[in-house]
């Protein structure tokens, strides 16, 4: 009985809206369908492709190629062709990014605990952690990675954004009608509704009153994703520690927005222009303005 | 001709980090297209296999080894094979329905086995015993299993079983169909089964209420008993069982499944245990066993129960599993079985899930300790089997299971039973049982 509780399909306001839970996040599928068939397969696609997803990147498990690569005590480890192509993306993001994008920046976790609490590490504590991190010091030759005992990756800023793209992918072919995905917030609109109205999304700011609606984007097609969680900071003697570390200095990003949306073709560039813009600081707004792009930055 | 002096339309400089994410994240979901699908398709169509051991202890009686193998087969389009294959070795004693004498040097009869091979009734009076069977048995039992999607909202199962002992066979066959409606929110599922059962001890069966044995001592021996004719025999003792199911399974919310089933069951023929015994007592020589005869039950036994269970997933790493089963037949007899089980996920891969039950089970009409002496003339039925009398039983256990990389899991799980019966004179009954279980898929 248990395996039933993975999916739940029902009918609301003429959609068939499947759901799961999947990468810690709830999963949703919204299918402008009459056909429940099609839509229970359509889930079915995306809730296996999700948990495989989440099974395969997952740094939580001990049984995939992260913790594979995380315990290889120095070892050369060889990788797969789809690790392979995230671990490229990775390197593209972090030399975009000046090294700012870094996904060996988790072990920072390490000494920074995002509780809520006043715990903010001393320089010292931080310092040692930072000698284990920096994607510069990885040794990434396709197919195999090295790297130094002590240092992990940690593809979480990439895992849900990927997990959208490509559930959208595979579902693509078997479209009649729109269907809207959204795993936790990130979201992909493939083609509009039945009647030809666009998605609307609506997005909410947090911190203020729950539902309190900050935008509403209309979409036909393309993704939104958001980088940032409000709920997780640091207040010690007044100053506010947001979530967001930089990896060269080991310290939260100063003045960084609480949260930022884009809007872009692909969940994983619309999420990454999000974190990018976040990992900017103050000059989060500036740097979305020259992207051209559409956003809410809070 | 001259040139003006134009200004050149500004062409708007390409974001340069936008542009090469787009590149990249386009690579990235271009390239996993032919690299990730082989790596899918390989997932499905797993098949699954299950070794178990199975280890049943009750203290001074029963003992039950059980070794059990299920493998089921992913036929693809939603069709599953299903096999089971199952074998027991059942060794120790069992009560079989004789008063436990209240002196220690038991009573006077002296008796022979009752019933051939694979059983002897001991008269050890000074040990107290004489109420005990004992038996071992082997038993080998196969269930074959076919489910198929009949339409995209209709499935059906169909089932074969075979089961040998010694001295019992049975064989049946069964078949279920499930039917998703309310926007696959609800499933009603029906099913019936049939199962034919075959006894046959080694030195035939018995007549119901048959002699098996007097007390040459014994002063008086009722009017209606004829100690010269021990019980005659027949061969084999068969039944037949229906059972007819209809369920309702509805998903409440995300989080919560709930079931409703109604089982129906007729069984006729020879329902009698052919090893069952029931004591005939004088009461004017404080009770003193002075005759056994066999047990005898009606050829006629119709059952229901309902069947409530709720499934509750309270949070990510936390279920509850809460059931209750009422339980009556044409015998008189009722029956109240509430399960609860909690399962905690400890970690991403491993979980404990304790549980506890209580059964509380009302007795059949013609359910007896004994039969008194002086009766004008015997019952139509009659039988001291504990099972049949009023009992309670309480099961605490612990389970826990734990995934083994990708495609393996096992688990462990023991349990506490203690039975108690306030209509036989049987002490406590405490069990222990002892389960492993691995799973493992495979191509």
């Amino acid at each position: 009985m248990n395996e039933a509780l993975a999916i739940s399909l029902q009918r609301q306001n003429n959609l068939w809206i499947g759901r799961f839970s999947a990468m810690a996040s709830p999963c949703e599928l919204l299918l402008d369908t009459p056909d429940e068939t099609l839509a229970y397969q359509l889930v079915a696609i995306a809730e296996r492709e999700a948990k495989r997803i989440e099974q395969k990147f997952s740094r939580y498990r001990d049984d995939n190629i992260i913790f594979k690569i995380n315990n290889a005590l120095g070892q050369s480890i060889e990788v797969d062709a789809e690790t392979a192509l995230l671990l490229d993306y990775a390197d593209q993001c972090y030399q975009l990014s000046d090294g700012q994008f870094d996904i060996t920046s988790g072990v920072l976790r390490e000494v920074w605990r995002f509780d809520g609490s006043d715990c903010v590490p001393s320089s010292s504590e931080i310092k040692s952690v930072l000698s284990r991190v920096g994607w510069s010091k990885v040794n990434w030759q396709y197919s195999s990675l090295t790297m130094d005992k002590g240092m992990e990756i940690d593809l979480g800023g990439i895992g849900k954004e990927y997990a959208v793209d490509r559930v959208a992918l595979l579902i693509r072919p078997y479209l009649q009608s729109g269907v809207l995905i959204n795993f936790g917030g990130d979201l992909c609109a493939l083609g509009p509704r039945l009647n030809g109205q666009p998605w609307e999304v609506a997005i909410e700011d947090s911190e203020k009153s729950k539902k309190s609606q900050a935008a509403l984007v209309s979409l036909n097609s393309g993704s939104v994703a958001t980088s940032g969680d409000t709920r997780r900071f640091l207040i010690k003697d007044g100053v506010r520690y947001g979530h967001i570390l930089d990896p060269m200095t080991g310290w939260p990003v100063p003045d960084a927005p609480r949260s930022v949306t884009t809007v872009a073709s692909t969940c994983m560039e619309a999420g990454m222009l999000a974190t990018f813009a976040i990992l900017r600081g103050a000059g989060a707004k500036d740097f979305l303005q020259q992207q051209e792009i559409e956003f809410l930055c809070l | 001709m001259q040139l003006k002096n134009k200004k050149w339309p500004l062409i708007p400089t390409k974001p340069s980090i936008r542009n090469a994410l787009t590149v990249a994240t386009c690579t990235v979901l271009s390239s996993s297209l032919s690299t990730v699908s082989f790596a899918e398709e390989e997932k499905s169509d797993l098949s699954k296999i299950g070794l178990s051991t199975f280890f049943y202890s009750e203290e001074e009686r029963v003992s039950v080894n059980t070794t059990h193998v299920a493998i089921e087969n992913d036929l693809g389009d939603g069709s599953f094979l299903r096999a089971n294959i199952i074998y027991d070795t059942i060794t120790g004693a069992s009560p079989n329905g004789r008063i436990i004498p209240a002196a220690a040097d038991g009573g006077n009869i002296p008796f022979t086995s009752a019933s051939g091979f694979s059983i002897s009734i001991n008269d050890n009076g000074s040990t107290g015993k004489r109420w005990l069977t004992e038996f071992t048995d082997k038993r080998a039992a196969l269930n074959l299993s076919l489910e198929r999607p009949i339409t995209r909202t209709l499935k059906g199962v169909i089932e074969g079983n075979y089961s040998s002992e010694n001295d019992f066979t049975s064989y049946g066959a069964s078949g279920t169909i499930s039917w998703d409606i309310n926007q696959r929110n609800t499933t009603i599922t029906s099913g019936f089964g049939v199962l034919n059962e075959s006894v046959s001890p080694a030195s035939g069966t018995p007549l119901g209420l048959g002699v098996s044995n007097c007390n040459d001592t014994a002063p008086v021996l009722p009017t209606w008993a004829n100690c010269n004719i021990t019980s005659p025999r027949f061969g084999n003792g068969k039944k037949r069982m229906f059972d007819g199911m209809i369920g309702v399974t509805q998903i409440v919310n995300q989080r919560t499944i709930t079931q409703l089933n109604y089982s129906l069951g007729v069984s006729l023929g020879y329902l009698t245990d052919p090893y069952k015994l029931i004591s005939v007592v004088d009461n004017t020589i404080d009770g003193e066993e002075v005759m056994i005869l066999y047990e005898n039950r009606p050829d006629r036994r119709t059952k229901h129960s309902l069947y409530w269970k709720t499934v509750s997933q309270l949070s990510e790493k936390k279920v509850v599993d809460f059931s209750y089963r009422y339980f009556w037949d044409d015998w008189g007899m009722t029956s109240h079985t509430f399960d609860y089980k909690y399962r905690y996920d400890y970690e991403p891969k491993s979980y404990w899930q304790p549980h506890i039950r209580y059964n509380l089970q009302s007795s059949a009409d013609f359910f007896q300790r004994a039969i008194d002496s002086s009766i004008a003339g015997l019952p139509q039925y009659a039988s001291a089997d504990y099972r049949l009398g009023k009992l309670s039983t309480y099961t605490i256990g612990l389970k826990y299971g734990q995934e083994l990389g990708v495609n393996g899991s096992f688990t462990v799980r023991a349990e506490y039973i203690v039975q108690s019966y306030s209509e036989v004179d049987l002490p406590n009954m405490k069990a222990l049982v002892y389960q492993g279980t691995f799973t493992f898929k495979f191509k």
